[in-house]
């Protein structure tokens, strides 16, 4: 079953968990990769001039001008006419797509991927809402779809905690079908999509190809858990949670090929993400929240993409 | 509890140690666990060899262990221990035709008997006598001894012929003890040895000295009155063949010849240098004369008269070559030898073996203990073999119920779902 969820009153507790990451965000900016087209007011450069109130420069009075955007005192002190010129900004709206298929609540013991997932879209949603753009959120589980539409609304964040609190990590995400509900999003300059997760859907190619053919900003965070990177040494029989098929034998003489295997699909899948353009984080179950919400607004600054396409 | 095959114990506990080992070491699945990045994990067998601390099919181990156990057990010959005792006699008693009176044999032996009678019987008895007839052969009484002792004391066939006699034979009856010593040598302290027999000359043999030298212990004797042969006429004039050379009727070429320093004859005693190249045979006589190493110098055998059964007469055979050189001829004693040997039929006294008198049948020293007795005679007798102990037979079918036990549990696991 798959739905908007927009609970008319959230509650406060909903945050009271992540307060203190949502303290430590205070101030954090999370700004555009370059300019963006006109749109909405917001906090990010627009390509767009306008008359508003940050000069950036005058140009001559032309036939047509308004008249009201004269530099009088400029035109007192120097006998000619010039306009004032101003950059615009816009908004920058963000869509948070979380993976929560059963292979997210890894480890049993110990912080587990979904708990990380759920702190960094949150963490990020904060930024992005407190720079003034619109947040949305995505979570796949199973068979649920659960959305949520991007607005500004004050109580965003304490609605998307909500949103997120009532999903459990379960089944296969097929986070494909996130695709078809994010609309514009995927498509052309939108927005910024940010997708977090193990990646280890089946329909991760999907969202590669997607963010390859989009205009629009990607990041990519790849969540592993530490036990994934150091499995224990004891023999036992692993299984995938999303397929009951895969059943394998752990011994110490399979640690070597697993870690070589393990290494290489890791470095594929950031070399799949970076060649489509996106931004991508390799984030682990120990690293602490703030600090990866950090990471990721930093992308913005350090990806080695132009900023402007 | 004693074994016969020790080391069968010693197999069968380091078989048993090794099964528990094996039990240690598990071959089934290992335990299950998640992990989304199993797929990254090389396919192989999913049954890993791992150690555990305590094995987990504890009535499987139980029935293996129980059936290596109870098989080494079974193998190792275990024995109920028999009682000990302190000290075992073995009463060699004459029943042959030499003994005069076997009344007196019997009661001679009722008195060690009664020995055993008053010291106790049964586990924690002190003594235990063995009763050993013999005459020709030994026979071993070990049960219903009183009856052998009362039909030994009845009326017997008694001898009167000279022929036919049953001479008794004490080197069976030695051997015949030794080996019922043989039987007893691990569960007696001591053993000692009894002889009631009338020693008689005919009762010994070649064999004798050899197998009471292999007795290291004492050797109690106890000597009844001989019966004494068939005489003849005391009266009667013998006839005496004495060739100089020694070579009389019933001799036989000594091989090799020697010499010997003296021979004797009642208290009569010669002593020279003989040389010996004849050995005469003094079976079915009576010894008149003896070598000093005991040897029968000269026999008296009976001569019946014509149609009749009792002897008349007798003839002597004398084996004492007469030195062609030197003066022993001449001597007073040879002279007296001569006397002897011509004297009526009869008349001369057997004199007892050179040399073995009864006393130098006991030995030295007290009671032996049973190893010293017995250190000669151990690899030549042997114990008599232990009896088929039940024990063995039964410890092998309770090993095969614990294989028995040990199948049905493995098919009840293997029928088990997992």
């Amino acid at each position: 079953m798959s739905g908007s969820r927009t609970p008319a009153t959230v509650s406060p507790s909903a945050l009271a968990d992540v307060g203190p990451l949502l303290d430590a965000l205070r101030g954090v900016q999370w700004p555009a990769q370059g300019r963006l087209d006109a749109g909405p007011p917001g906090v990010h450069h627009s390509r767009r001039r306008s008359t508003g109130s940050e000069l950036t420069e005058y140009r001559p009075y032309r036939q047509g001008d308004d008249p009201r955007r004269l530099d009088w005192k400029l035109l007192a002190r120097t006998d000619r006419a010039f306009v004032r010129i101003t950059d615009d900004h816009a908004i920058w709206p963000t869509m948070l797509i979380v993976d929560a298929s059963a292979s997210m609540a890894f480890p049993t013991d110990g912080r587990t991927k979904w708990q990380v997932a759920r702190a960094l879209a949150l963490g990020l949603a904060s930024v992005a809402h407190a720079g003034g753009d619109p947040v949305g959120l995505m979570v796949a589980s199973g068979d649920e779809l659960a959305r949520f539409p991007p607005t500004t609304r004050r109580d965003t964040v304490a609605a998307l905690a909500a949103v997120l609190g009532t999903v459990a990590p379960r089944g296969v995400a097929h986070l494909g079908r996130c695709l078809a509900r994010a609309g514009t999003f995927t498509r052309g300059r939108s927005g910024r999509v940010v997708v977090i997760g193990d990646f280890l859907d089946p329909d991760v190619p999907a969202l590669v190809r997607a963010a390859r053919t989009s205009d629009g900003e990607w990041y990519a965070i790849h969540l592993v858990a530490r036990a994934e990177l150091d499995p224990p040494t004891d023999a036992q029989v692993v299984s995938d949670p999303e397929d009951p098929t895969v059943r394998r034998t752990w011994t110490s003489r399979t640690r070597a090929a697993y870690d070589d295997a393990f290494r290489a699909w890791r470095a594929g899948l950031q070399a799949e993400w970076l060649a489509a353009g996106a931004s991508f984080l390799l984030a682990t179950t120990d690293d602490p929240a703030d600090r990866l919400v950090r990471r990721v607004t930093r992308l913005a600054f350090d990806r080695t993409v132009p900023a402007i396409r | 509890m004693t074994f016969g095959a020790p080391a069968f114990l010693l197999v069968s506990a380091v078989a048993a140690a090794a099964i528990g080992a094996l039990h240690l070491i598990t071959l089934r699945e290992p335990r299950g666990t998640m992990l989304p990045t199993a797929r990254f994990v090389p396919s192989g067998t999913s049954v890993v060899r791992r150690w555990i601390r305590r094995p987990t099919d504890g009535p499987l181990l139980a029935c293996r262990l129980a059936a290596v156990c109870l098989t080494g057990l079974a193998f190792a010959r275990p024995r109920p221990r028999e009682p000990r005792v302190a000290l075992v006699t073995i009463v060699a008693a004459d029943r042959s035709d030499d003994v005069a009176d076997l009344g007196a044999v019997a009661d001679s032996a009722r008195r060690w008997t009664g020995m055993e009678a008053a010291d106790g019987s049964g586990a924690g008895a002190r003594r235990r006598v063995l009763l050993v007839l013999f005459d020709s052969s030994a026979r071993l009484v070990e049960s219903h001894v009183e009856d052998s002792l009362a039909r030994l004391a009845g009326p017997h066939v008694a001898g009167g012929v000279v022929s036919g006699m049953r001479h008794g034979s004490i080197s069976t009856a030695l051997v015949a003890a030794m080996q019922a010593a043989g039987r007893w040598r691990d569960r007696a302290d001591s053993v000692e040895m009894v002889l009631i027999s009338p020693l008689a000359a005919d009762e010994e043999d070649a064999a004798t000295g050899p197998l009471r030298a292999q007795w290291a212990g004492r050797i109690g004797v106890v000597r009844v009155a001989e019966r004494p042969a068939p005489r003849p006429d005391r009266m009667a004039r013998p006839v005496v063949d004495w060739p100089p050379d020694g070579r009389a009727a019933h001799t036989v070429p000594r091989v090799p010849a020697d010499s010997v320093g003296a021979v004797v004859a009642g208290d009569v005693v010669v002593v020279a240098a003989f040389a010996r190249p004849w050995r005469l045979d003094g079976a079915g006589g009576r010894v008149v004369a003896r070598w000093s190493d005991g040897d029968p110098a000269a026999v008296e055998r009976a001569r019946r008269a014509p149609g009749s059964s009792t002897p008349g007469s007798c003839e002597r055979d004398v084996a004492i070559p007469i030195p062609a050189e030197g003066d022993l001829t001449l001597r007073p004693e040879f002279r007296r030898l001569q006397a002897a040997l011509h004297a009526p039929c009869g008349a001369a006294d057997d004199p007892p073996p050179g040399g073995r008198a009864p006393l130098a049948w006991t030995g030295a020293g007290a009671v032996s203990p049973t190893r010293v007795a017995m250190a000669s005679v151990g690899r030549g007798v042997d114990a008599e073999p232990p009896r088929r102990s039940w024990l063995g037979a039964l410890l092998l079918a309770l090993a095969a119920l614990a294989l028995l036990a040990e199948l049905a549990i493995r098919r009840g696991a293997a029928r088990r779902p997992a």
